[in-house]
């Protein structure tokens, strides 16, 4: 007996020596695609936290990762994971190839907050991946200009005219708009229907409405009374002229997404010291425009699929959404009790509980043809050529094209 | 022309007067470039792109190397953009020597078809190519893009060629074959000699063309390590915000070797072009 | 030297015989085979390399034009059906027409520029001008610069606070700056004048080689017979410049009616403001890959289509351009 269980024992620890230096072998490096280069030390953290997985990040610039994307899943050196664009047409696209499939039910996304999902929902209602990162789109404003002629934050439309009045007698430009950029007019729009409009845009959202009908109407009108206090060069300005100026102070107020706060954008570029100051479009909506940016995705043709399931249920938990918040700097898709250390970070996650707006024009269903409409017409404005009636019309008509 | 013309002085104020014009358009981005390569921080260059840098920073220089890897990337670009012409300069005077001298059936179908990749970009043909370079096995590697540039530049290079092979008098070909030569002898020895400036501006174009190229590596390479410097320059784009003091200090540093390879190509117009033999 | 016997070495009649059927033998083929075989070995590595790596793709593309293919996935047939949409619907060919137009517009303004003052700077310098190898130098520099950093430079000096402006205002030219790049009116010239900046120093090479290469014998006899400077130019030199300008053109054709790097990094694929810089390279990259937002649906079966349609707009110039620079000789 003494002798069996001996034997026991011995075989016992034997396997176990056999079996530790095999699971520290087992560590499997899975590698993610992504065109957003913040994503490098989020990985590198989840990377230690977990024993059994080493993430390797690949990052293309933003206008080639598309095409290399596709071009990599049909090969063999495809990633195991990649971070796809928000909205159906994306995610129907590399569904209908049979690069993603919906969701395996391991994939908890209870804690997710559920608007969001639409990021990673195709039009078959299906979920494919985990979303990430909220953004915001919403007044972006140098404090010290406000805080020099003593202006607090406007609450309601006639105030906000008051603001600008007073900065345009201070000569500072008071909104800075990129008449040369058009998707940045296209997220103009979405920002001012979501604060001038809010929830009378369901009915256009859904497009039960056209843009013509009051709810849109009352957005371009209001537009338009701001004529006056526009940059007069705004055909010609670009993104990164807009955001440079509101950081030299010479405009006070762009309306822009939260990304560009962070501490690497042209903004904090132009100038490290200066104090910016986030606040909601005032209107009658009273909202803010948020969307996720993306989702993650498994490819399904990955020679890894089980290791890159089990990370892709981790994007889903709240221990990631913490990491994501502390090392990317942008607001998590995780609905509640994320700490938010960035500077204007917390602000922003406030905006999104309280205030998000949920009916999504620019970044939702539509999302391609919205900007191709909005953006030029947008520019027909700022350049004269239409009025606030035409430039509802313009949009209208964009759509009846389109056939949506 | 130089001997037979000769400028009187007040001539030659009036052409300085017109050149340095035109030196003044061309040299003022440069300074651009150069003063805001200089700057210590990517706000500089926005806030007062006009105004010289607060202080001149040469690190810049030194950090774009660093940071996108140029002497590694260097090393890559060199070795397709040289090989690219290597490859071009020699198929391309073969077969325009060919097509241009011999008579044979095809001879106008083959031509044709060549100045069909003349007119349709194969920027155009990116996923049917892919499939090709990947088929062959070549995906993922330099001789891939070599062979690609080249046979993109086959169809100008073809049509220089010619030109230039059409335009060269019979005589000295026809002497030589009645003393017996080959084909490879008088492609090699006697036909290519002639034809010197026109090689210099196919290998001109081919090497600027491979040194700048950024699509094909991007979409075939997959290796950091075999990334040309254009690749390399990408460090440099941030989502945010391109930091363009290091661009530009990158960028200069790129150019160089194409203004080389330009002086070298130059000299070779002149001397080609001022040279004996039997002209038409 | 010692070589091979051959039969005539031997005078012995039956030795002579034996020798040259011999020789007949190890000589194996004869000199017309042997040229034959050669010409065709010189020939054949350049079609492979073009045939394979170019003219295939180029062949698979016209067959995707057949299809509809969103990049991944799978792809559908329909026949002609975008070549339709892209001539009749409204929406597709009104782009069509117009991107047409600009394209046309800007090949005009670069090749006014590439063959006029190219052939001025040309013959500039192509006498004994002071300081003609710096001169050379600068003016090709702008050639091998990568077209982003022309893109942001060119920018910056048409932006509404830079030199040109101040300049202007400070002449009393005008009294507001200008928005070069926010008209409708003047953002495709303006980008095209970009273009024509980095480019013009190759074409002053070539037609200077070509002015160089021009016999010194004609132009003596020229000078001999008592023509003057400007006479000698317009009837000796210029006709030799036939084969440069033919390249330059054919050049400049193919790169302005297919690429568009300066507008697609300008004004992003929407070729704002509302589509008036939108030339035909731009409406393709915008079909191919879709807009500026970056989640834009790929229809590459629709952008092969917009590429035939492009080739066979260039095509009958193109071959007419080659066809007489061959016949020329």
């Amino acid at each position: 007996m003494k002798r069996k269980s001996g034997m026991t024992a011995v075989s016992a620890l034997l396997g176990l020596l056999v079996a530790t230096p095999i699971s520290a072998f087992a560590e499997e490096t899975l590698t993610l695609w992504t065109w957003r280069k913040q994503e490098r030390p989020l990985w590198e953290a989840v990377s230690k936290a977990m024993d059994d997985v080493n993430i390797k990040v690949e990052v293309f610039k933003g206008v080639d990762y598309n095409s290399r994307l596709r071009l990599g899943l049909q090969s063999d050196n495809g990633p195991d994971l990649f971070q796809g664009r928000p909205g159906a047409s994306f995610i129907d696209q590399y569904a209908s190839a049979g690069v993603i499939t919906p969701l395996p039910a391991t994939v908890d996304l209870s804690g997710i907050s559920p608007a969001t999902l639409v990021a990673a929902t195709g039009s078959d209602g299906k979920v494919y991946g985990v979303p990430f990162a909220v953004q915001t789109v919403q007044i972006i404003y140098n404090k010290s200009i406000f805080e020099k002629l003593n202006l607090s934050e406007p609450q309601t439309p006639e105030q906000f005219l008051a603001v600008m009045k007073t900065l345009k007698e201070n000569r500072v430009i008071p909104l800075e708009v990129p008449g040369r950029a058009g998707w940045a007019l296209a997220m103009m729009s979405a920002g001012l229907e979501a604060g001038l409009s809010g929830e009378s845009m369901k009915q256009i959202a859904s497009r039960q409405s056209p843009f013509t009908a009051e709810a849109y109407q009352q957005v371009a009108d209001t537009f338009a009374s701001w004529k006056p206090y526009i940059n007069p060069s705004a055909a010609a300005q670009d993104y990164n002229g807009m955001r440079a100026n509101v950081a030299l102070g010479d405009s006070a107020m762009i309306i822009d997404g939260l990304w560009s706060t962070s501490p690497l954008s042209t903004i904090a570029q132009t100038d490290p010291s200066v104090e910016l100051g986030l606040m909601p479009i005032p209107g009658h909506g009273g909202k803010v425009y948020a969307f996720a940016d993306g989702a993650y995705l498994v490819n399904a043709n990955s020679a890894k699929r089980e290791a890159a399931d089990k990370l892709l249920a981790f994007t889903a938990t709240k221990a990631f959404a913490q990491l994501f918040a502390d090392h990317v700097g942008e607001l998590s898709t995780y609905a509640e009790g994320i700490r938010y250390q960035g500077k204007y970070q917390a602000e922003a996650a406030s905006f999104v509980s309280q205030h998000a707006q949920p009916y999504l024009t620019w970044k939702g269903p539509f999302n391609v043809q919205y900007e191709e409409i909005v953006g030029p017409a947008y520019q027909k404005f700022l350049a004269g050529k239409v009025d606030a009636k035409g430039l509802t019309q313009e949009i209208e008509n964009g759509f009846q094209a389109k056939n949506l | 022309m130089e001997r037979i013309f000769k400028l009187r002085p007040m001539e030659q104020v009036l052409v300085q007067f017109l050149l340095l014009a035109w030196a003044l358009v061309v040299a003022i981005p440069f300074g651009l470039a150069f003063i805001n390569s200089m700057k210590g921080s990517l706000g500089q260059v926005i806030r007062a792109p006009f105004s010289l840098p607060d202080s001149w920073q040469l690190e810049n220089y030194a950090a774009a190397w660093e940071m996108a890897n140029f002497s590694g990337y260097f090393m890559n670009s060199l070795i397709i953009s040289v090989g690219t012409v290597a490859v071009a300069v020699l198929f391309s005077t073969m077969a325009a020597f060919v097509l241009a001298r011999v008579e044979f059936r095809g001879n106008r179908t083959l031509f044709i078809l060549f100045m069909i990749g003349v007119i349709v970009p194969l920027r155009l043909a990116m996923a049917p190519l892919f499939v090709v370079v990947q088929n062959l096995d070549l995906l993922n590697s330099l001789l891939g893009i070599i062979l690609v540039q080249a046979a993109s530049m086959m169809p100008v290079a073809v049509f220089i060629l010619s030109t230039f092979f059409k335009h060269l008098s019979p005589e000295i070909e026809q002497a030589a074959r009645v003393d017996g030569a080959l084909p490879f002898q008088i492609y090699w020895k006697i036909v290519l000699p002639l034809v010197k400036p026109a090689i210099a501006t196919v290998a001109l174009l081919s090497f600027v063309s491979a040194w700048n190229e950024y699509l094909f590596p991007l979409l075939f390479l997959q290796d950091r390590s075999l990334y040309p410097l254009t690749l390399g320059l990408q460090e440099f784009q941030n989502e945010f915000a391109i930091q363009w003091h290091m661009m530009f200090a990158g960028l200069i540093i790129m150019m160089a070797p194409t203004l080389i390879a330009f002086l070298l190509a130059s000299k070779a117009f002149i001397q080609g072009l001022t040279q004996g033999g039997i002209k038409e | 030297m010692p070589h091979a016997p051959s039969p005539d070495d031997y005078s012995d009649d039956l030795s002579a015989e034996l020798l040259r059927s011999d020789v007949k033998k190890t000589q194996g083929l004869s000199f017309r085979q042997k040229e034959k075989l050669q010409y065709a070995l010189l020939l054949i590595p350049g079609c492979l390399l073009y045939g394979i790596f170019n003219l295939l793709p180029l062949i698979g593309t016209l067959v995707l034009s057949f299809f509809d293919w969103p990049g991944i996935g799978p792809a559908t047939f329909v026949g002609f059906d975008n070549f339709t949409k892209l001539l009749t619907d409204a929406y597709m060919s009104d782009q069509l027409w117009n991107a047409f137009q600009q394209t046309f517009v800007f090949f005009v303004i670069c090749i006014s520029i590439f063959l006029g003052l190219g052939t001025t700077f040309a013959l500039l310098l192509s006498w004994n001008t002071a300081g003609k190898s710096a001169y050379k130098l600068l003016f090709f520099m702008p050639y091998p610069l990568a077209a982003v950093a022309v893109a942001f430079l060119g920018q910056l000096i048409v932006d509404v606070r830079g030199p040109i402006n101040q300049l202007m205002m400070h002449w009393d030219l005008i009294s507001a700056p200008l928005m070069f790049l926010g008209e409708a009116d003047t953002a495709l010239p303006t980008i095209a004048l970009f273009q024509s900046w980095q480019k013009l120093g190759f074409s002053i090479m070539l037609i200077l080689s070509a002015i160089l290469g021009v016999r010194a014998d004609l132009l003596e006899a020229a000078v001999l017979d008592g023509a003057s400077r400007w006479q000698c130019i317009r009837h000796v030199v210029f006709p030799v410049l036939a084969p440069a300008f033919v390249l330059i053109t054919i050049l400049t054709l193919v790169d302005v009616f297919n690429n568009a790097e300066y507008v697609l990094i300008l004004m992003g694929p929407d070729a704002g403001p509302y589509y008036s810089t939108d030339i035909l390279g731009t409406f393709q990259y915008r079909t191919a890959f879709g807009t500026s937002g970056g989640s834009g649906t790929a229809d590459l079966g629709m952008a092969a289509a917009i590429g035939m349609v492009i080739s066979v707009l260039i095509l009958p110039a193109t071959i007419y351009l080659a066809l007489r620079n061959m016949r020329n000789r």
